[in-house]
């Protein structure tokens, strides 16, 4: 029996999920504000206000990286070595996501995207990081 | 300043060994951790009044299984959250439950057993589906990117501070060369072999930039502390409890990094050198950081002591590399940290091992590890928490 991978997903943050499957990035933001933020939630952390989702732009910039060379989950037993990065997007919010091993990772400070695939066959798609589309 | 400072301490401190016994019970360290602590404060299990537990079930044990196995009958009893960051956390609460009047004399127990169980972020964890946990992990963890283990997020604030600040993450076997040649001093250290810089540097990256000799092993064992109120204290060398904060949560926040590093949504703002000088528990007690003659800092990865000696003014913010080496940390320097081998060298008890080398120290018991003259300890946490300790 392969272990559980899927994130927990759920009425609160399916918008987000719903927009993985689409390749869309889509976001919770304060209503008062405008300010997109993460992780969800039902009302805002600036204002304890209304909160709506809306679709940002996938571009941003990697903040920090780390390498996996152990396995600890056995299910990505065979993408190890793989890297995880925390990419700010433009929108302002960061998010950490996979980074297929292989290639050298971005430096960083460089451009990147968030992209949504599913790291193994069968799994929900989850934030990915590309390089920057040109 | 407050109804808290001075008005609770420590009379009795006792731990198991902590040797890794797969096939133990968690109730034997917990019991010999007990015993040895009531024997150290002169009392019988009948005058403990409170009880506050830290790990529990399935690690630990919980409250009402210790207060039933070993025949206490405590009128005041909590427990924590089973993870690491908790051990300010107890004491203060054990420290109000006395000031307030309801309990006089408060048995602080952590015990756990780990080696029985896969490490933290595999499947034969209790801890493996925390890296699934609604809006992320405690440590950052996300199971469904290939995030898993605690490791993941401390590596990550590292890689993170290394290149904020431009600097060599060499710098850091400081930490844990230090440590090992503290537990060497200590019987009852876990890893006495000596370690060299060639040991640190060769051994096997665990996750980039953090390998193996950056990372405590989480262990067997128990250790039991004993508060008092001033009533109490009366026997041989109590050590008070002069000022404390206490866990500190918030976007600002991130459990293995600096206030305002910038991991998740922190923003980038360091504390200032002042802010940090000004930490409640200095104002409590009245001390600060130069007044401290040793001091324990949670370091279930090494580079958690960094971002403390910052975040609590011994040095500015992106400096504690630099300042923690040429001795400054060990034995003899200015500022001994974890000298009896803290959680990657001496036993991973979850600060637990720590405090109750405070307690030695400033009552002049630690041995051939005894900081001269030792009046002031300081405790500091991975949450922001810290407690000043100070001897009669």
């Amino acid at each position: 029996m392969s272990e559980a991978v899927d994130p927990p997903i759920n009425a609160l943050n399916a918008p987000f999920w719903e927009g993985a499957k689409t390749g869309r990035l889509v976001l919770p933001h304060c209503v008062t504000t405008g300010r997109a933020f993460w992780p969800p939630a039902p009302i805002s952390p600036y204002t304890t206000g209304a909160v709506t989702w809306r679709e940002v732009a996938p571009e941003g910039w990697l903040r920090a990286c780390v390498t996996y060379e152990r396995v600890f989950q056995a299910s990505f037993r065979p993408l190890v070595p793989y890297y995880i990065g925390l990419v700010e997007v433009q929108a302002g919010p960061r998010l950490q996501a996979h980074l297929a091993g292989g290639a050298m990772p971005p430096a960083i400070g460089q451009a990147v995207r968030i992209a949504f695939r599913s790291l193994i066959e069968g799994a929900h798609p989850v934030p990915v990081i590309l390089p920057a589309a040109n | 300043m407050t109804v808290l400072a001075g008005s609770a301490a420590v009379i009795g401190v006792g731990a198991s060994s902590f040797a890794r016994r797969p096939d133990m019970s968690v109730l034997e360290p917990a019991g010999a951790a007990l015993s040895a602590a009531l024997a150290d404060a002169g009392l019988e299990a009948g005058q403990i009044d409170g009880l506050i537990v830290h790990v529990g079930s399935p690690r630990g044990a919980d409250y009402d299984t210790i207060a039933q196995t070993f025949g206490l009958s405590p009128r005041f009893c909590s427990q924590t959250w089973a993870h690491g960051r908790f051990a300010a956390t107890v004491l203060i609460q054990a420290a109000m439950a006395i000031a307030c009047g309801m309990a006089t004399r408060v048995a602080c127990l952590m015990a756990m057993k780990n080696s029985d169980l896969g490490r933290i972020g595999e499947a034969n964890n209790p801890f493996f589906f925390e890296q699934f946990r609604e809006n992320g992990g405690p440590h950052a963890e996300d199971g469904s990117i290939g995030m898993a283990s605690p490791v993941a997020g401390a590596a990550m604030a590292f890689q993170l501070y290394c290149q904020r600040y431009g600097l060599d993450r060499e710098l850091l076997a400081a930490i844990p060369l230090t440590l090992r040649r503290h537990a060497m001093l200590a019987e009852d250290a876990v890893m006495r072999a000596p370690m060299t810089p060639e040991d640190y540097r060769m051994a096997r990256t665990v996750i980039a930039p953090l390998r193996l000799f950056d990372c405590s092993i989480v262990g067997d064992g128990a250790v039991c502390v004993i508060l008092g109120g001033k009533a109490e204290a009366t026997g041989k060398n109590p050590v008070w409890l002069t000022g404390m904060q206490g866990v500190r949560a918030g976007r600002e926040t991130f459990i293995f990094g600096p206030v305002g590093l910038g991991m998740q949504q922190q923003s980038d703002r360091r504390l200032s050198l002042g802010e940090a000088r000004g930490q409640q528990v200095y104002g409590m007690a009245g001390i600060m950081p130069e007044t401290v003659d040793a001091v324990g800092i949670y370091d279930s990865f090494s580079p958690l002591p960094v971002y403390a000696f910052e975040d609590f003014g011994f040095c500015g913010a992106g400096e504690a590399l630099h300042w923690i080496q040429d001795g400054r940390i060990g034995l003899g320097g200015d500022c001994p940290l974890n000298t009896s081998g803290g959680q990657l060298s001496h036993a991973q008890m979850n600060g637990w091992g720590q405090i109750r080398e405070l307690v030695l120290q400033l009552r002049g018991e630690a041995g051939p590890r005894q900081v001269a003259g030792a009046r002031h300890g300081l405790w500091i946490g991975c949450g922001g928490d810290a407690i000043a300790f100070e001897r009669s």
